[in-house]
């Protein structure tokens, strides 16, 4: 069948807009399912562990295979349902849609594996920032306490040792004042009773030997 | 020369006594002069004391010694006497001041002179204060070291 070359542009533009209409409606359905996937990112950054954050990416990926090889497939399936074009038009734009489906699909795992490695960068650099600030904040806190233990005990130690030293004074000054008492008690005792018995019952033959004895003395002591 | 009356002084009152009998003595030599001199002897027998007259009159029977001068010169020896103050738990008798007078002068040196004071709170021994120094050698201070060594 032989065609005009206007009801060829027509028709060439008509596959246009349907491959044009397709495409949109495949990025719109990409886009939602990339928004889908940067949630679940989110979601695993602000909480969720490595290991769901990687299998998020895992499922991502082979959604957007599968999604891809279906729109390849439905594009190929309408291109063989349309026989206008000849078995050469539909091969070159079989392979020029497969080789635009295969350039998208390679910049968006080249975008995925990017993305991947800046989660697992930030992940990483994350969990060792969290770990140090961690280690950071026990041992200021294990700093905090042992200083506030010593702190107590310092003050506890200081507060007994005051304490004793005081009760230690009082007690010195106390038995002191006692032992005062007793000795100016006990010695006014004995003096009173040896004036009272020495002093009147030494016979003067004893006051005499006394009174030479100290002569002796005082001689050996140069006093004379 | 003087042995005769020095030796029997042993206290300070002994002393003062003899200071002013020589004293009265040297009065009577400047008063009466060479004209009197039976007025010497009466102040020996009017106003001193017995062996103090007996003594001096020894004394002055050798014609060589000059009254006026033996006197001066008594005065003066009884000046370098030393007195040193004994205070006593009780009154001393004559007996205990001689001997005590002679041990000093045998044992120490002569020419002591003993004043003596009386303290029964002393109780025995003696204090005695000599150069302006005080030296307890009381039954009450060694009384009371004891009960200061037995912390009674």
């Amino acid at each position: 069948m032989a065609l005009t070359g206007t009801t060829l542009l027509l028709l060439l533009a008509l596959l246009l807009l349907f491959l044009l209409t397709a495409a949109l409606l495949f990025l719109i359905h990409t886009y939602n399912r990339f928004a889908e996937q940067l949630e679940d990112m989110e979601e695993v950054l602000n909480g969720k562990s490595f290991g769901k954050a990687g299998k998020v990416l895992e499922e991502a990926r082979d959604e957007s295979l599968t999604i891809i090889e279906k729109s390849e497939k439905k594009a190929e399936a309408i291109l063989q349902n349309t026989n206008m074009f000849s078995a050469d038009v539909q091969e070159e734009m079989s392979k020029k849609l497969k080789e635009t489906g295969q350039k998208q699909m390679d910049e968006y795992l080249k975008a995925l594996a990017t993305l991947r490695q800046d989660l697992v960068d930030i992940f990483q650099k994350t969990a060792k920032e969290l770990e140090v600030e961690a280690q950071h904040d026990v041992e200021g806190f294990r700093q905090a306490i042992v200083q506030n233990v010593v702190q107590s005990q310092e003050k506890l130690a200081t507060q007994l040792q005051q304490e004793t030293e005081k009760t230690s004074a009082a007690l010195e000054k106390h038995r002191a004042e006692v032992q005062a008492k007793m000795d100016a008690s006990v010695k006014d005792i004995v003096k009173q009773v040896v004036q009272d018995v020495v002093g009147k019952s030494l016979t003067s033959k004893e006051q005499e030997l006394l009174i030479f004895k100290s002569l002796e003395e005082a001689k050996q002591q140069h006093v004379l | 020369m003087y042995s005769e009356l020095l030796d029997q002084l042993m206290t300070v009152d002994d002393v003062e006594k003899l200071k002013n009998e020589v004293e009265i003595l040297r009065s009577a030599v400047f008063k009466l002069g060479k004209k009197n001199e039976d007025a010497f002897e009466q102040t020996l027998k009017n106003d001193v004391r017995t062996w103090v007259a007996e003594a001096i009159r020894k004394i002055l029977a050798d014609q060589t010694v000059d009254k006026q001068k033996f006197l001066q010169d008594l005065s003066e020896e009884l000046k370098k006497l030393k007195p040193v103050q004994i205070t006593l738990a009780s009154q001393p008798s004559q007996a205990l001041l001689e001997k005590m007078h002679d041990w000093l002068n045998v044992q120490v040196h002569p020419g002591i002179l003993l004043d003596i004071q009386y303290e029964p709170a002393i109780l025995g021994g003696m204090v005695i204060a000599a150069d302006g120094k005080y030296h307890d050698f009381s039954l009450r201070k060694k009384t009371l070291e004891v009960l200061e060594k037995t912390n009674i």
